[in-house]
């Protein structure tokens, strides 16, 4: 079953501007782990806005879990953002709000969890990530990384049916990287997942589909195996990065070794 | 002349959209909290308590001193004056008219924008950057109740109760500074002529001035926030403008109302 539908969407965050996304069609089934990857300001977190509902199109139309975003009602798409979690780039966490409170907010805001049942939810979460020791600190004096394995956090505790990571890799250090893809391969094949990438490397080992967007246009949308046959010049050079990249970290990792 | 002519008439145009957008952006706020009960209404509150606290509570020191110093000079200016053009029996409707219905506001308002506009278009032109809006639509919270209504509500409240609390400072204790630094004034002269000069009716322009003047300086400095976009270094403009509109805004509030309780 289709959970999300892209049907010949258009959109532009000015008006009369170009668009950036053009003439984009898309279907994501459930449980499906997709990877959009693309060039940089190719379209690919507006594709992926527009999938949590956050944006509308301008023209087309985008149907996620049988809502049609363009259509539906303020709180229909409330409805449906608490059956689903976005990752932002910068972690979107509150300001004001220690990173316990905000890791509670949801919780607190939806539920009549009481405060006992919400930390138990949290503190598992928070010590496999690491988060211990900010427990009471505001995301301001957090560094990037720990930011962003905060709004991970987040998003893991509602236990949402979607989840939309934007680009979750950017940005972390080895360590932080590692704990986000041994997460997002967990969840893997028992929830929808759709996330923005640059690379191809992490999205080869666990995607079922790859949506390869080009300065707002489509150029690719299959499986893992298929991109290898592409004869698209961006997907052409992306495979070869990735294996300069590979053959790099190999003989880093053997002259570590030796 | 035609440029002339096309430039009044685009400030005229984006003019009425600002005062379109920041009464939309007032009704809507308002409106979401006739909307579906949420278990976290509860924090919508708390956040509102906040507001109140920041904005009314801790402006108290600010206002002090200046309701004090307002209050004596205007009493003391009343009482020199007024018998000099035999004007002696209007003293307290001079004062309600001066202290009462215009400077308290006025005032009180200005000192709100200083303090808690700034704050508040600060605050929000920074969660703007950090994508903090959509992230709490995101989890399922409508920003327009969690983050606007408790600002726009608490400012509302905190302004009404900062007025009331200038005026009461103003009246009573600008009478006992002039007694202090020795004016001969009688008590009961000088109460006796307030309370038979206020009416109902100044008690409910003022009411409404400072209803209009909260809302009016709240909206106005989240909608600056909101301009921010994605642009840090728009954070600082957004403060200037905040103070610049929301001044432009609380004298024609001002104004209007006094205009109207005249006719």
């Amino acid at each position: 079953m289709d959970i999300l539908t892209f049907k010949d969407v258009f959109f532009s965050y000015e008006l009369n501007a170009e668009p950036i996304l053009k003439k984009v069609n898309a279907n994501v089934k459930e449980n499906t782990t997709a990877f959009i990857i693309g060039n940089s300001g190719g379209g690919k977190s507006t594709f992926l806005r527009l999938a949590a509902g956050l944006i509308v199109p301008d023209s087309g139309e985008v149907i996620i879990c049988g809502i049609n975003t363009r259509y539906a009602s303020k709180p229909q798409l409330m409805e449906f953002h608490k059956r689903s979690a976005f990752v932002f780039q910068d972690s979107g966490l509150v300001s004001n709000l220690v990173l316990y409170d905000n890791l509670a907010l949801p919780l607190r805001y939806h539920t009549r969890l009481t405060e006992t049942q919400i930390k138990n939810k949290i503190d598992p979460v928070i010590e496999e990530l690491g988060l211990t020791e900010h427990y009471n600190r505001l995301p301001g004096q957090m560094s990037r990384s720990e930011r962003k394995l905060a709004g991970i956090a987040r998003s893991v505790i509602v236990d949402p049916e979607i989840f939309f990571f934007d680009e979750p890799l950017a940005g972390l250090d080895y360590v932080a990287a590692d704990k986000v893809k041994k997460i997002i391969s967990r969840l893997a094949g028992t929830k929808t997942i759709i996330v923005t990438e640059q690379s191809l490397s992490f999205g080869m080992k666990i995607a079922d589909l790859f949506i390869c967007l080009v300065d707002g246009e489509i150029v690719y949308s299959g499986s893992p195996d298929g991109i290898q046959l592409s004869e698209h010049p961006f997907l052409k050079r992306l495979l070869e990065s990735r294996k300069e990249t590979t053959t790099f970290y190999t003989s880093l990792e053997k002259n570590i070794k030796e | 002349m035609t440029s002339i002519l096309s430039s009044l008439g685009k400030t005229i145009v984006s003019g009425m959209s600002y005062i379109g957008g920041v009464t939309s952006l007032f009704v809507f706020s308002m409106a979401t909290i006739f909307g579906k009960r949420e278990p976290g209404d509860k924090l919508v509150w708390q956040i509102l308590i906040k507001q109140i606290y920041f904005t009314g509570v801790q402006a108290f020191r600010t206002i002090t001193p200046i309701a004090l110093v307002i209050g004596m000079l205007t009493i003391v200016q009343m009482f020199v004056v007024a018998p000099q053009i035999g004007a002696e029996d209007i003293i307290g409707k001079v004062l309600i008219a001066i202290i009462v219905r215009e400077l308290g506001p006025l005032l009180t308002a200005i000192i709100v924008i200083g303090r808690s506009g700034t704050a508040v278009a600060t605050e929000i032109g920074n969660m703007m950057v950090s994508d903090e809006f959509d992230a709490l639509e995101s989890i399922g919270i409508d920003p327009l109740r969690f983050i606007v209504f408790p600002r726009v509500a608490g400012m509302m409240i905190a302004l009404t109760s900062l007025v009331i609390y200038f005026n009461v400072v103003g009246l009573m204790g600008g009478y006992f500074v002039v007694r202090f630094v020795g004016v001969y004034l009688p008590f009961e002269r000088y109460f006796s002529s307030l309370f038979s000069a206020m009416s109902v009716m100044d008690l409910i322009v003022v009411f409404f001035k400072t209803l209009f003047m909260g809302a009016a300086i709240a909206v106005i400095s989240i909608m600056q926030g909101f301009r921010v976009g994605r642009n840090y270094l728009m954070v600082p403009v957004a403060a200037t403008h905040s103070v610049v509109n929301s001044l432009i805004a609380v004298f024609l509030v001002d104004g209007i109302i006094t205009l109207f309780s005249y006719i």
